[in-house]
């Protein structure tokens, strides 16, 4: 059960991180539709992307608190943190699970060696 | 089961006692460089405002295209005052750039062959390093890899790569059909087919990724099936997916354990690209500098027929993948390395396996007439 186990942890996060990026990839092409006018007559309940991705910083400059350059910055980086940081950060969490699952195994496989080598 | 440990580091003794194989590697760095993308998938999506693009209809499609011809008529008869290009000169531009792709295409296929070439010549020098010993030479190297085998690498590469190459142009010839249709009025995406149809594609997608990694895996024995017991492409994937299915658990292990050194190798490659910038700086001159005398040579002759900006882009053209390949060898060689690791770490993995059977205790033969 346990060797079970071993084995699907690795391939459960190879599924999982195939899933994120076919959920990724299916999303940028529902945008593009979306953008050229092909989903025009369901977009009214179905939202294909974010409806505005600077939000924040639109707000922040509205109040006066950002204003020239740094609202710039406030929207591009606002911008990146909505549109591409989940998807690095997704990808890279189960990177470094991936990560930590070969570390398991080498420690375990080690262990073992060093049994049989007391045992002999 | 295979010791996946004991393989690791036999490859890794391998890679620093015979640097031979880093040229072949180099080649296939190169090769590979230009063909592995990752699916073009950046991870940056294109999202304007909420205001949906509304497609041209036909006639506007056509008003803009006669606009285009007629600017480019204009262009190509008039040319560039303001850059010193006339008419005449811009049409030998243009013939250039025809030059330029026909060019690039034949560079192409002599790399493509190179490719294989290197494939079938790491495999069999890393097979014979461990059967007798022996250290070839590059020349040698070629010698072996110039084979019918390398062709039939390639056959394979392209059987293994077919699903995701049609399912692709599947996808393609469907999306222009549907927005022609949609442009054109003869069909409205609703809910009900719009849904379903999304839930098609994604299993579509997600289906052609894991057979595309699965077919990937397959490939290391399909090749080694064929470089190693000289066997022809349908005998190849035939007795390289009886051994995978055979031999189930030491494969996977092995390719979990692979693609888990593939991620630290991304990591590592960052650092070592970061670290390795300011040696990238010095074969950058030493790349301008090796690239400057064929280069001043080209806007020589491309003076003869163009005018203006247009013999130093023409030259440039043509100079810069010397260029590159000069000045990026640090990082190439950080490829080839990674190449010729790989491709032995599965060279002794399908060693390794097609040796357990030998291994294994003989079960003993029971004596007759008893």
């Amino acid at each position: 059960m346990l060797e079970i186990g071993g084995w699907m942890t690795p391939v459960g996060l190879l599924a999982a991180w195939v899933f994120i990026s076919t959920s990724f990839l299916v999303n940028e092409v529902l945008s593009v539709a979306n953008n050229l006018g092909l989903l025009s007559s369901v977009s009214d309940w179905m939202t294909f992307g974010a409806v505005s991705i600077t939000d924040w910083s639109a707000t922040l400059g509205q109040f006066g608190v950002l204003s020239g350059d740094g609202l710039n910055w406030a929207a591009s980086t606002e911008a990146f943190t909505r549109t591409s940081l989940p998807q690095l950060t997704l990808q890279v969490s189960i990177a470094l699970l991936y990560l930590s699952w070969i570390a398991i195994w080498w420690a375990r496989r080690r262990r073992e060696a060093h049994g049989q080598l007391l045992e002999g | 089961m295979i010791d996946p440990v004991k393989i690791l580091r036999r490859a890794w003794h391998i890679l620093w006692n015979y640097r031979t194989l880093w040229i072949f590697g180099l080649i296939l760095a190169l090769a590979t460089a230009g063909s592995s993308g990752n699916g073009g998938n950046n991870g940056v999506q294109w999202r304007e405002d909420s205001q949906s693009y509304e497609g041209p209809s036909y006639s506007s499609a056509q008003e803009f295209f006669n606009d285009v011809g007629r600017e480019m008529e204009k262009l190509f008869r008039e040319g560039i005052p303001e850059a010193d290009s006339s008419g005449e000169a811009l049409t030998a531009f243009l013939w250039l750039i025809g030059v330029f792709v026909l060019f690039t295409m034949l560079v192409g296929i002599v790399v493509a062959i190179a490719r294989y070439v290197s494939e079938t010549a790491v495999i069999r020098m890393v097979d014979e390093y461990e059967n007798t010993g022996t250290r070839m030479t590059v020349r040698q190297g070629f010698r072996i890899g110039w084979s019918r085998t390398a062709w039939r690498l390639f056959l394979i590469n392209l059987i293994v790569n077919l699903p995701v190459i049609l399912f692709f142009l599947i996808l393609l010839i469907a999306g222009v059909v549907i927005f022609l249709a949609v442009v054109n009025g003869n069909a409205t995406l609703t809910a009900v087919s719009v849904v379903p149809m999304i839930g098609l594609v994604f299993l579509t997608i997600f289906v052609v990724i894991i057979l595309s990694i699965f077919l990937g895996l397959l490939r290391h024995f399909f090749w080694r099936v064929s470089v190693l017991e000289d066997a022809g492409v349908g005998e190849s994937l035939r007795r390289g997916f009886a051994i995978v299915r055979e031999n189930w658990k030491s494969v996977g292990l092995m390719w979990l354990v692979m693609i888990g050194l593939g991620i630290a190798w991304i990591i590592v490659s960052i650092l070592a690209i970061i670290v390795t910038i300011p040696l990238v700086i010095v074969t950058g001159i030493v790349a301008a500098i090796v690239a400057a005398i064929p280069g001043l040579l080209l806007v020589g002759v491309f003076s003869l027929f163009l005018g203006g900006p247009l013999p130093w882009i023409a030259a440039a053209l043509f100079i810069l993948p010397l260029f590159f390949i000069i000045a990026f060898s640090p990082w190439l060689l950080l490829g080839s390395w990674q190449t010729v690791y790989t491709s032995t770490v599965w060279t002794l993995t399908y060693r390794e396996i097609k040796a357990i059977p030998a291994l294994l205790p003989q079960p003993e033969e029971e004596p007759v007439g008893d």
